[in-house]
């Protein structure tokens, strides 16, 4: 399980800069069984692999089946949470995809926003939480001494249940992340900055001409992409999305909805969401996760046509949750 | 309507009647404090007015306390009051800072709950307490120690040099500011910590979610949030510092003079009044002592008032925004 593996292959356009150890623990790890859905996750995340490279090991037997995919950007194993000696999160390896929407489904309290969270370790701003395991981002332990917190989480970006812009000006929000690790050059390149990312997250046209108005003055809607245009600034690797449509009209969920659509094509996502319409039509694998264990994960289509456990079932069909 | 009719009459009556006692009753405990409040302005006015009638403005513009000739000048009690709370707030201000900050978003767990409740008990310590503490422990400590030091190296600056010339007394405006700061940091800290815990966490969130340092959280999110809730909390330190008797009257030295040197004894308001008031003979003298208490009616209440606008101003804000 240990063995030194050559990384395997990327996608060429993958931007090469801090990539740092190897891929040790995590990558091989497990076999993707899942045939069918692992060729629609190359054709849907065109992903380039290379199998050769990879050390066949026997599936875990605790893990699920689909649990892990080719070249992942966060390799998840064997994780637990604990809040204040309570476990909120039990056993869970999961592996998410590059390129490709990773959606987390659950009934209230079953660990899908801790797993969340665990990602970008913003649990470690919460007193008393705990978490052990191993997550490895591209290959590299996000619990190492050696990353830095702030730098880990600059590259994967976080969208919350609520919008939640500063209280600042439209401009300030975006600006605020590439300001504090001074990613911009100069000020045009930060206008830069601020017009593309506002520009993809679809709201560029509706603010163009009141920057400097606050940002709390927008609509929940707009509120919600000028969040996602503020992390998108930061230019992450990932972005984890907390039930982002949950405050929402159904209208803002569209839109939210359809600029997931694009964004998946340059970010992994990671979208813990309530509805499971809503993880049907924009994910392309799918977990279900009770009472902080995950349940079942694979790809979408076959999660919501064909669930292989009986909670899972009970819980698309509707029969509790 | 059969749930209504259900309802005796008489049943229904007596209900009514409870409920009416009920608010009267709590109507007239809340009058009541109004009514001490007027009272006590009323009365400090009365008792006040035989001084303020004979002195004019000369009252507030006069250093000197001559009971011998019956000479009176608030000069010297106010500006005792304003530079020893003054100095107060800019000692324990930091502090207090330091403390909320750390509870709320530095300290682990453990630690918590037993320096929140070391900060609660040390509200609770009367504060004769601490004026024997200060006289005792303190002022030495300050006379052997501090003093000689800042008259060493700050005395000979320009401009604040003037400050911390003179003999290292012990007793003094300064070492009363010492005790002072020490008294507000729990208020203070304690207001603090709670404007700093309202500061809502998907904000503080959002900020580590783009990768802000704590650093950057605390100042660019926590402290502009929680500004208002900050200066609110000053305020009532500063309410407090400014009323504080008995700690001061031990270790201010008690006299009626403005010294140039923050060393030296000078007396303020509440240490005049609680020095004076026995062995105030004459109409003139205790009607002078009356009027001293009037003025720092005058002035705690205005800073409490301040403080408490602008915690409806937070409480508005943190409404209207979450």
């Amino acid at each position: 399980m240990n063995e030194e593996i050559p990384e395997p292959g990327r996608a060429p356009e993958e931007p090469q800069a801090r990539r740092g150890g190897a891929a040790r623990e995590g990558n091989g790890l497990g076999r993707e069984e899942d045939g069918a859905p692992l060729t629609r996750q190359r054709a849907d995340g065109g992903l380039n692999l290379k199998p050769s490279g990879r050390v066949s090991v026997p599936e875990e037997a605790t893990q699920p089946d689909g649990a892990t995919v080719e070249n992942p950007v966060f390799s998840c194993r064997d994780v637990n949470v604990f809040y204040s000696g309570k476990q909120a999160l039990k056993e869970v390896s999961l592996d998410v995809g590059r390129r490709q929407v990773l959606a987390m489904i659950g009934p209230s309290g079953c660990g899908k926003s801790t797993f969340l969270r665990c990602l970008n370790r913003m649990n470690d701003t919460i007193a008393g939480a705990r978490v052990t395991g191993h997550i490895h981002l591209d290959g590299r332990d996000i619990h190492d001494e050696s990353v830095d917190v702030a730098q880990l989480r600059a590259r994967i970006g976080m969208v919350f249940q609520k919008p939640n812009p500063f209280p600042k000006s439209i401009y300030d929000n975006v600006a605020y992340g590439p300001r504090i690790h001074g990613l911009a050059r100069s000020r045009a390149h930060l206008d830069d900055i601020v017009c593309s990312s506002l520009t993809r997250a679809g709201l560029w046209e509706e603010v163009k001409d009141r920057l400097s108005s606050p940002g709390t003055g927008l609509s929940g809607g707009q509120q919600q992409r000028l969040c996602i245009a503020r992390t998108i600034a930061v230019q992450p690797e990932v972005i984890l999305m907390d039930e982002p449509c949950s405050a929402l009209d159904p209208i803002a969920t569209a839109r939210i909805e359809d600029l997931i659509d694009e964004l998946r094509e340059s970010y992994a996502i990671v979208i813990v969401t309530h509805s499971m319409q809503q993880a049907a039509r924009v994910s392309q694998r799918t977990a279900y996760f009770h009472l902080g264990e995950l349940i079942e994960v694979g790809n979408t289509d076959r999660v919501f046509t064909n669930p292989r456990h009986r909670l899972t079932e009970d819980y698309i069909t509707g029969r509790f949750g | 309507m059969s749930s209504v009719a259900a309802i005796e009459p008489a049943q229904a009556s007596g209900q009514r009647l409870r409920e009416r006692a009920f608010r009267t009753a709590t109507f007239a405990a809340a009058l009541l404090v109004l009514a001490l409040l007027g009272g006590v302005a009323l009365s400090l006015l009365l008792g006040a007015w035989p001084a303020l009638a004979h002195f004019k403005l000369d009252f507030l513009t006069r250093e000197i306390w001559n009971p011998v000739t019956d000479k009176f000048g608030a000069l010297a009690p106010i500006y005792g009051t304003v530079v020893t709370s003054f100095l107060a707030l800019l000692l324990a201000i930091p502090v207090s800072f330091g403390i909320a900050i750390f509870l709320t978003e530095l300290a682990p767990v453990w630690l918590k709950r037993p320096v929140g409740v070391a900060i609660e008990l040390l509200a609770a310590v009367p504060s004769i307490i601490y004026g024997i503490w200060g006289l005792f422990v303190l002022a030495p400590i300050l006379q052997r120690h501090v003093q000689p030091w800042l008259i060493d190296w700050l005395g000979p600056l320009p401009l604040i040099g003037r400050l911390f010339q003179g003999p290292p007394y012990g007793i003094g405006v300064l070492t009363a500011s010492f005790v002072l700061a020490i008294m507000v940091i729990p208020f203070i800290s304690a207001v603090m910590r709670d404007v700093f815990e309202m500061v809502p966490d998907v904000l503080k969130e959002s900020a580590y979610g783009l990768g802000a340092t704590t650093w950057e959280v605390i100042w660019q999110v926590v402290v502009p949030y929680a500004r208002t809730g900050i200066i609110g909390g000053v305020m009532l330190g500063l309410g407090r510092a400014l009323g504080e008797t008995m700690a001061v009257t031990f270790v201010i030295g008690n006299a009626h003079r403005i010294g140039s040197s923050l060393l030296a004894p000078g007396t303020t308001i509440s240490a005049s009044i609680a020095n004076e008031f026995a062995e105030a003979v004459g109409d003139l003298y205790t009607s002078a002592l009356v009027a001293l208490g009037a003025l720092l009616f005058l002035i705690t209440f205005a800073v409490i008032a301040a403080a408490r606008l602008m915690l409806m101003r937070l409480d508005r804000r943190a409404l209207s925004s979450v």
